[in-house]
């Protein structure tokens, strides 16, 4: 009989082997069976995938091909890079419009939700409609914009795959979710003088 | 709310309370990215699937009634990422996207920024492992060969090369969970 401890460090295994494409098809088949029941094989997964990011990132800057935080246009992904190469100077224009819009929803969401949780919370149903095209019209393409903690006056874009393997800091809660949960109250709230 | 606990009356719509959806979306949404990655290999994808999950937390979370939040919303994602996989063909398509990306830039999508605290974090420890073990890591995970064909190269026992991965793997996770 094994100890729990085996069987915890056997899910890890096995969710590697299966991010890694290591299982026959028999093996991925059945351990997907077991991602539908079992909530420590599902973030077992989650672990692999950054534990496989973090690896190829630091064998990289050991390499020296990993000069992302000293670089910001080579962050896009490679298949990006080479298809939008010619897009980069509008891409880094998005960026800092991005990070404006998203200061300024941020910062209005969060002191509203903060201050009086009621303003978040619509008075009435916001229909299923409304739902859709708040979340369609808001929802963010453009990278948000971070700060490494060594290199503060440089700017690093967090790109969707960024986001698939950082670490386990919490995400804040992005403009659309705010605004679907919100309503219209979020999404077409006056500015106050 | 305790992490993880049930604790969620429905609105007077019959949804799930907006606040609690934002402060599920904070707790739980880098995790839930990272699953729903491993399971898509595709980073657009998992982020519709993570919308997707999130708007069926605002309209039917309130439901979840014998489960964590937190494991039903697992759930809700993991199927929502098969019943899209299953419409997208997306494996195929995803396994195509990596090796094109691989054969023209021997990188893949997932190694671009990662934290970089954890990073330093898996370097120092992968600089404490045993050269064998730190080989075996370099060679699966970097230059993403196969166990078979490390073996190969190595001159090694597949179980040698196996059993190297895993108690590597244990040191790098136990240093990325100290993070």
């Amino acid at each position: 009989m094994s100890s729990p401890r085996d069987e915890q460090a056997a899910i890890h295994w096995s969710a590697f082997r299966y991010v890694s494409d290591e299982m026959t098809p028999d093996e991925a088949a059945s351990f997907e069976l077991q991602l539908a029941e079992d909530q420590a094989a599902r973030e077992a997964v989650a672990q692999a995938v950054a534990l496989v990011a973090c690896v190829r990132h630091a064998e990289a800057d050991v390499r020296g091909a990993g000069t992302s935080h000293t670089a910001p246009a080579e962050l896009v992904s490679p298949a990006r890079a080479v298809n939008r190469h010619w897009l980069q100077p509008l891409a880094w224009t998005s960026v800092g419009a991005a990070a404006c819009l998203l200061t300024m929803l941020g910062g209005q969401a969060l002191l509203n939700w903060r201050g009086d949780s009621s303003a978040v919370v619509p008075a009435r149903a916001t229909s299923d409609e409304q739902l859709a095209v708040a979340w369609s019209d808001l929802r963010q393409d453009e990278p948000e914009v971070v700060y490494d903690s060594e290199a503060e006056h440089e700017i690093v874009p967090v790109t969707a795959e960024d986001q698939a393997v950082e670490s386990d800091e919490p995400e804040i809660a992005p403009s659309w979710l705010l605004t679907a949960v919100g309503g219209d109250e979020l999404a077409g709230q006056p500015e106050e003088e | 709310m305790a992490a993880g606990q049930i604790n969620v009356a429905p609105a007077e719509n019959g949804r799930i309370d907006p606040a609690e959806v934002a402060a599920l979306y904070v707790q739980h949404a880098g995790e839930l990215r990272r699953f729903l990655y491993g399971v898509l290999r595709d980073a657009d994808l998992a982020g519709d699937v993570l919308q997707a999950t999130f708007t069926k937390a605002i309209e039917a979370g309130h439901t979840a009634q014998q489960e964590s939040l937190k494991g039903w919303l697992f759930r809700v994602a993991y199927n929502e990422a098969l019943a899209l996989r299953r419409r997208e063909a997306v494996h195929v398509r995803a396994t195509h996207q990596i090796a094109r990306s691989d054969e023209a830039h021997g990188g893949s999508p997932e190694e671009k920024l990662v934290r970089l605290e954890a990073v330093r974090s898996v370097r120092a420890a992968l600089r404490e492992l045993p050269e064998g073990q730190r080989e075996v890591v370099r060679l699966r995970i970097y230059e993403q060969k196969k166990f078979s064909v490390i073996a190969s190269e190595l001159g090694l026992p597949l179980g040698t090369v196996l059993s190297r991965m895993q108690s590597a793997l244990a040191k790098l996770r136990s240093k990325l969970q100290g993070e």
